[in-house]
């Protein structure tokens, strides 16, 4: 049973003595009130279901042969067919490889930066040039990779600015970063962490926010130096943020970034380029083999959530602050 | 307080390393910019090595191409901005309807429905699945399947129960006293305490649409309903400006259209520069917006 809200100090006793003589009434019109919480949770509920559960459900394509007319309950259920097609497949190693090669970069670069970045921006004295900064940082992160592919190509390609200024008076010849395999996982990294490092920095800043400044007051009477107060205040403040994101990051791990992967991958490149979900893109709509395709989602997407709760649960046993 | 020497001399590095950085991210984008307003002849007697406009030589020749006319760029920014604006409003009517009763902490039920929603943040479907579930709804070739799979986005919707959670609930209590329903406090008094959420969830989803590419590719068939990303990806893969206008549209332009590098360039920009002229306006509350509503609740 649901109790009558407790009346605020702030309301005036007059009020309280009415609502108090009028408890009965005020005890129906509660429960009426709550089921007008539970109606507004009904559009959201439908939704999740439909959209996000029958997708889960609809995973059983993997399967079965799917029946592009019959839709899924007249398709033929083949068991594991597709996944021993998918583990037979020399093509699928080669892109479960580049997925992890890729995206292992983009996290031992990736994954530091912002916090690297988030200590400096914290040291900055002029609030002006902080401000400046800060959102000159966070601006890629709102641009689209159609765009930012747009920008680096140009930028990048054989006789744009970077090669005509900087590589070819240093190597003597340009690099082809598009086209060539030994400098297109580089390509990735760097427009990947270009695009996010700023933005990354807000939730490591909202840590830093939150410690309080009486530490680092007591620390330098102590007599400890800015590095000191750095090793000893501010990364313990801020370290059950940081294992937080690095648990989230992990299910991202067989995902190496698929729009920005399909937007710059191309022929040449797709030895060390193509990932698992461009693979799964090609299979799945270009070529419409609907179960092979999502026989690959579903150990993609499986895997991924095998590495958050593992990685959560390795977190808590070492004492840190998991997702939940 | 007096800095020591160290570190005089760290804040020192810091502003310089802040100054190449700032410089790094703003490189690409002048370097586009430049490009679009820079005729051919100049940019190849430098090398391709101009960062900045030569201000004497500044031509808007091929802005004037990709807008003038029967002009395909503005029949995708208006596909963009439909979806921008209905989309988003949408979408927050719909997050700020689950958020609202979820960050009632006494509700009966709210750990059930959050742990509904977080299983679904920890696995998907997947490509197939979900195309399958949307073409099933009778989505595809429709712009509806830009919205309504993506009616909420778990994420937002968590940040923004945190705030609705975050605000003082003596207000509503005392609306309540005073006889007013959930729905009339959720609008007369939780929307205006919660603009900074609610300007940078706006922003977010927002964003999401204007940059929508993959979405589009996969749902959208018709050429008609296509949006900025898509049509900005065709451009820059296409080798002649052609494509750009309708046949019959300024006959002249056509026959003596600008080179097509220049065309792409300014196509670029002319998807970017919207961002960059809201960015601003909102960037000011997304800060407190993300900061107050990602307090682990």
């Amino acid at each position: 049973m649901n109790l009558p809200p407790n009346i605020p100090l702030a309301v005036p006793v007059k009020r309280s003595a009415e609502s108090v003589a009028e408890a009965p009434r005020t005890f129906r019109q509660e429960f009426r009130k709550r089921r007008l919480l539970y109606l507004m949770l009904i559009p959201a509920i439908i939704y999740f279901f439909i959209y996000r559960y029958l997708p889960l459900f609809g995973v059983l394509v993997a399967f079965t042969d799917y029946d592009i007319i019959g839709g899924v309950f007249k398709s033929p259920w083949v068991g594991l067919k597709y996944f021993r097609m998918l583990f037979a497949d020399p093509y699928f190693w080669r892109v479960l490889r580049n997925t992890l090669i890729i995206s292992i970069y983009k996290l031992v670069w990736g994954f530091p930066a912002p916090i690297i970045l988030a200590l400096l921006f914290n040291e900055l004295r002029s609030q002006n040039f902080k401000r400046v900064t800060q959102s000159l940082s966070y601006l890629p992160n709102f641009l689209s990779w159609v765009i930012l592919y747009g920008l680096f190509y140009q930028f990048l390609y054989r006789s744009g600015l970077v090669n005509n200024v900087i590589i070819k008076p240093l190597l003597g010849h340009p690099i082809d970063f598009f086209g060539d395999s030994r400098y297109f996982r580089s390509l990735l990294v760097i427009t990947d962490v270009w695009k996010n490092v700023g933005w990354g920095t807000i939730i490591y800043l909202a840590a830093l926010a939150g410690i309080n400044p009486e530490l680092y007051e007591a620390a330098s009477i102590d007599g400890a130096g800015k590095w000191k107060q750095a090793l000893h205040i501010t990364l313990p403040g801020i370290r059950s943020v940081i294992s937080i994101t690095l648990i989230l990051s992990m299910g991202g791990i067989l995902r190496a970034g698929f729009e920005q992967v399909l937007l710059m991958q191309n022929p040449l490149v797709f030895d060390v380029g193509d990932i698992i979900d461009t693979f799964t893109y090609r299979v799945g709509l270009v070529d419409q083999n609907y179960s092979y395709s999502a026989a690959v989602g579903l150990f993609q997407s499986v895997t991924g959530m095998l590495l958050v709760l593992g990685v959560n649960r390795v977190t808590k046993q070492m004492g840190q602050e998991g997702i939940w | 307080m007096k800095m020591t020497r160290g570190e005089r001399i760290f804040s020192v590095f810091n502003i310089i390393f802040m100054c190449v950085l700032n410089f790094i991210m703003l490189a690409p984008m002048l370097y586009v910019l430049t490009l679009s307003i820079m005729p051919e002849h100049i940019i190849s007697q430098h090398n391709h090595e101009l960062l900045l406009p030569i201000p004497k030589y500044i031509t808007l020749e091929s802005y004037r191409y990709i807008f003038a006319g029967n002009s395909q760029l503005i029949h995708a920014y208006s596909v963009t901005a439909f979806l921008v604006i209905v989309g988003t409003a949408i979408n927050i009517v719909f997050t700020m309807l689950m958020a609202y009763p979820l960050s009632k902490t006494d509700l009966k039920g709210r750990t059930a429905v959050m742990l509904y929603v977080f299983i679904t943040m920890l696995i998907g479907g997947g490509l197939i699945p979900t195309y399958l579930v949307v073409k099933a709804t009778g989505l595809i070739d429709s712009l509806w399947a830009l919205i309504i799979p993506n009616l909420i986005s778990p994420w937002y919707m968590i940040i923004m129960r945190n705030f609705f959670a975050a605000l003082p609930q003596e207000l509503l209590e005392a609306a309540m006293m005073d006889g007013a329903g959930e729905f009339t406090i959720l609008w007369r008094i939780v929307v205006p305490l919660s603009i900074p959420v609610i300007a940078t969830m706006s922003l977010f989803y927002g964003v999401g649409y204007w940059n929508n590419f993959f979405g589009v590719l996969i749902y959208i068939n018709s050429p008609s309903k296509w949006t900025l990303q898509p049509f900005l990806r065709q451009v820059l893969i296409e080798a002649s400006p052609r494509l750009l206008q309708e046949s019959g549209a300024l006959q002249e332009m056509l026959k003596a259209p600008p080179p097509m590098e220049q065309v792409k360039m300014a196509t670029i920009m002319a998807a970017t520069v919207p961002i960059l002229v809201i960015y601003p306006f909102v960037q000011k509350y997304f800060v407190k917006g993300v900061m107050i509503g990602s307090v682990k609740g």
